[in-house]
């Protein structure tokens, strides 16, 4: 009896633990979108970290996002077309559903899914380095706000980047997803279809979404750089903590915009 | 008894050992003397398979080991125990699993048997069985070279190969060590391959001492006579070394 | 660079056949392995629960349009928890938890690598394969499995949560439309994806870990390598499976059709 209290007693104690743990994390990366914001409008402004983190950032995933989106993409076709035909015995409205599944998530969850585990990874593993490193340390005492001098280029360059990799990542989806339902549609067809199921709204979520998982995913790979300690095996804890966050920040942002799109459209 | 006959390794272009021939008799203990990367370490790696050789053979027991499949090595190794350079204990296991690695696989015995198998070993080594439950990462480093030593003694080894023993210690606990090779192969009857570039170890342990020089070995003799040598590669070295030239491999 | 992807496959290939090869073999050390499948489930536990329930809820709520608009809304439930099933729940949970593991695996591996305690485990006279791959290999598999299976209810669960809560669906309609079409098929499709994506997760990351070499960097290399090509090699996976089980199936209900 005793031995099964005292398991008890350990699980609960580490439950206790992984939730003041998690209380702390979301009031630090509370502070720290705080904190980015107040240092944005603030001078000097890093033009050229800015536009080498938009060159990483953007550039360095760009075959990645092509691959993955083209695969995605024909994936999303497939399945649609089985269902379809499963359930209505036609695969003539397969781009409409697809569309919509490109322009509302392969376009922009997957897209940044992607860009959380490259450049947010990237993001984390430097920052962590620096910390590390005390370079971070080193900042502060030169009268340097890390986060102005760290974190703002790289929120900037990561929401504008994540943005233009969404619009890529849509395109890619559609180019692809055409070449799976060739024998049914020509291409005029297959855009028309899609047509009657999107609309210029879903264009704009594109945008809409993709502009806060590109802030999202800065904030908490910093975060987490930040919060590296001991060598090189933290700053792998940190870029695998970053990743993992980001990824699940990204799918709880996209459920809030989706449920709230949802809800608005039901008024 | 272990044989090298024309042991020949290369790295890439840098020949490290050049038809080395070497008998070591049962019950001795030989040191190797040599400058840092000359290939002392590839010798004895040779011994137990972690390293194969381009050309020559290397005898355990009488046995051709050379060209052994690593499957039918476990044999060779556990007769021939391999001291490490680094301690490497395994860092997520406390120091009573490191010692009882090998016992566990190797060796029907109950729990109890292997508490007091490892309290022994311990013992052996000259450590105090109150470490037993400690982490790797809590000892000291001269602690945790001890573990070391006490988890590849467990198994009660023929030979011991030692890799720079007391490389990285402090004289004393380095004399420690020393003392600790003389014991062991006293207590346990083992034959001893020490490699080295303490000339104080040399001193203390080795019944005969040779210089690998340029992939071949330089005057093979006992201790004194080695020290008093003329040779000139030999007193180069031995003048470096008493200069207080005594780093690791850094 | 053609070489070395082809070097790379065929590596992996044959550290695969290594490890079934020592499994075979045995004997297996259970508790080793126990102890490895907690630490690789428990840690991602938390976040296939979270991740799955939100990504569910997405699915449903995106399928509710096009659906209302072709006047199929009752097929709501079966559409959602099929593609669930099929592809949203295996390519999510590798997505997730396949960095986790195989980082957490490869750098676990690499640094006894480098520091030369798998040498030391050969020196005692033990099989690396059988003591430090094994282990891990089965837990990793069974645990990304097991992860795939869970994450799969939960985002179904978390699908219905939404449709009767938001969307007002009638909660019956939407549970006989999910057993009605989401069926053994579906399963089928999730059980092998799993099974198949465990492997390629652990096969990666263990033989990363273990061709590790060059101190702390190495370690570095070894757990960044093993993170990308495990991501396309799970992409790839995904899509050859799409393929080869839409054959497959088609080629087995043929089956059925001319036996019966």
């Amino acid at each position: 009896m005793k031995k099964e209290a005292n398991l008890f007693l350990r699980l609960l104690i580490r439950l206790g633990e992984q939730a003041s743990t998690l209380v702390s994390n979301v009031w630090g990366i509370t502070k720290l979108v705080l904190d980015v914001l107040v240092n944005l409008p603030r001078s000097p402004f890093r033009w050229r970290e800015t536009i080498h983190q938009m060159k990483v950032i953007g550039v360095e995933t760009v075959p990645l996002i092509l691959v993955t989106m083209a695969v995605v993409g024909s994936i999303i076709v497939i399945e649609l077309r089985y269902q379809l035909m499963r359930l209505i015995h036609t695969a003539d409205w397969t781009p409409g559903f697809a569309g919509i599944f490109f322009l509302r998530e392969a376009g922009t969850a997957v897209v940044g899914a992607m860009v959380a585990s490259r450049a947010g990874a990237g993001m984390a593993a430097e920052v962590g380095t620096m910390q590390i490193t005390d370079q971070v340390d080193a900042l502060k005492l030169l009268r340097a706000n890390p986060v102005h001098y760290l974190v703002v280029p790289r929120f900037i360059a990561c929401t504008l980047m994540t943005m233009a990799l969404s619009v890529t990542g849509v395109a890619c989806c559609v180019i692809v997803g055409y070449l799976f339902v060739m024998d049914v549609h020509n291409f005029m067809s297959y855009v028309e279809t899609m047509r009657k199921f999107v609309g210029i709204r879903d264009f704009l979520v594109i945008f809409e979404k993709s502009f806060f998982f590109g802030m999202a995913i800065p904030i908490i790979s910093c975060y987490y750089g930040f919060q590296a300690r001991g060598g090189a095996q933290g700053v792998g804890t940190a870029t695998t903590r970053a990743v993992v966050y980001s990824i699940l920040a990204v799918i709880l942002l996209d459920f809030l915009l989706t449920g709230a799109t949802q809800v608005v459209s039901q008024i | 008894m272990i044989e090298f006959k024309g042991a020949t390794k290369s790295f890439g272009d840098k020949p490290v050992l050049r038809g080395l021939d070497l008998l070591i008799r049962e019950g001795e203990t030989f040191a190797i003397l040599g400058k840092t990367g000359a290939g002392k370490s590839v010798l004895l790696r040779s011994v137990v398979g972690l390293i194969r050789l381009d050309s020559g053979r290397v005898f355990v027991d009488g046995q051709d080991v050379t060209d052994l499949d690593e499957r039918k090595f476990a044999p060779i190794r556990l007769k021939c125990g391999m001291v490490f350079q680094l301690p490497t204990l395994f860092d997520s296991l406390t120091v009573a699993e490191n010692v009882a690695f090998g016992l566990r696989r190797h060796r029907k015995m109950t729990e109890a048997e292997i508490r007091n198998a490892v309290l022994e070993n311990l013992e052996l080594t000259g450590l105090n069985g109150e470490i037993a439950e400690l982490m790797p990462q809590e000892l000291s480093y001269g602690q945790q070279k001890r573990v070391g030593l006490a988890r590849t003694v467990a198994l009660r080894p023929a030979y011991l190969l030692y890799d720079e023993p007391t490389t990285g210690l402090d004289p004393l606990s380095a004399a420690g060590i020393n003392a600790l090779i003389n014991d062991m192969a006293e207590k346990l009857r083992v034959t001893s391959i020490v490699v080295t570039h303490d000339i104080q170890c040399v001193r203390t342990t080795a019944d005969r001492v040779a210089l690998l020089h340029e992939g071949n070995l330089i005057e093979t003799a006992d201790p004194e006579t080695f020290v008093k040598s003329e040779n000139e590669i030999l007193r180069a070295f031995l003048d470096g070394e008493a200069a207080g030239v005594k780093m690791g491999d850094c | 660079m053609i070489r070395g992807f082809f070097e790379e496959i065929g590596g992996i290939f044959v550290f695969l056949a290594e490890t079934v090869y020592s499994l075979v073999r045995g004997p297996l050390e259970w508790r080793e392995t126990l102890l490895q499948m907690y630490r690789v489930g428990v840690q991602s536990l938390v976040v296939v629960f979270i991740a799955g329930f939100f990504v569910g809820a997405i699915v449903c709520i995106q399928f509710n349009n096009p659906l209302e608009m072709l006047g199929a809304h009752i097929y709501l439930g079966g559409i959602t928890g099929s593609a669930i099933l099929r592809e949203i729940g295996p390519m999510l949970i590798a997505a997730m938890i396949s960095g986790r593991i195989g980082a957490f695996i490869a750098a676990e591996l690499g640094t006894m690598k480098v520091t030369e305690q798998v040498d030391a485990v050969r020196c005692l006279g033990v099989d690396p394969m059988i003591c430090l791959v094994a282990p891990r290999f089965i837990a990793v598999v069974v645990m990304v499995f097991f992860l795939t299976i869970m994450g799969l209810l939960i985002a179904n669960v978390g699908a219905a949560f939404i449709a009767y809560t938001l969307l007002g669906v009638n909660i019956y309609y939407y549970v006989s439309s999910l057993i009605k079409l989401a069926d053994t098929t579906a399963f089928a499709y999730s059980m092998v994806k799993g099974f198949v994506f465990g492997v390629l997760i652990a096969t990666v990351a263990c033989r990363k870990g273990m061709t590790a070499e060059g101190g702390a960097m190495g370690v570095g290399v070894a757990v960044r390598s093993s993170l990308v090509v495990t991501a396309m090699g799970l992409f790839v996976a995904e899509y050859l499976l799409t393929s080869i089980l839409r054959v497959v199936v088609r080629f087995i209900q043929m089956g059925e059709v001319l036996y019966l």
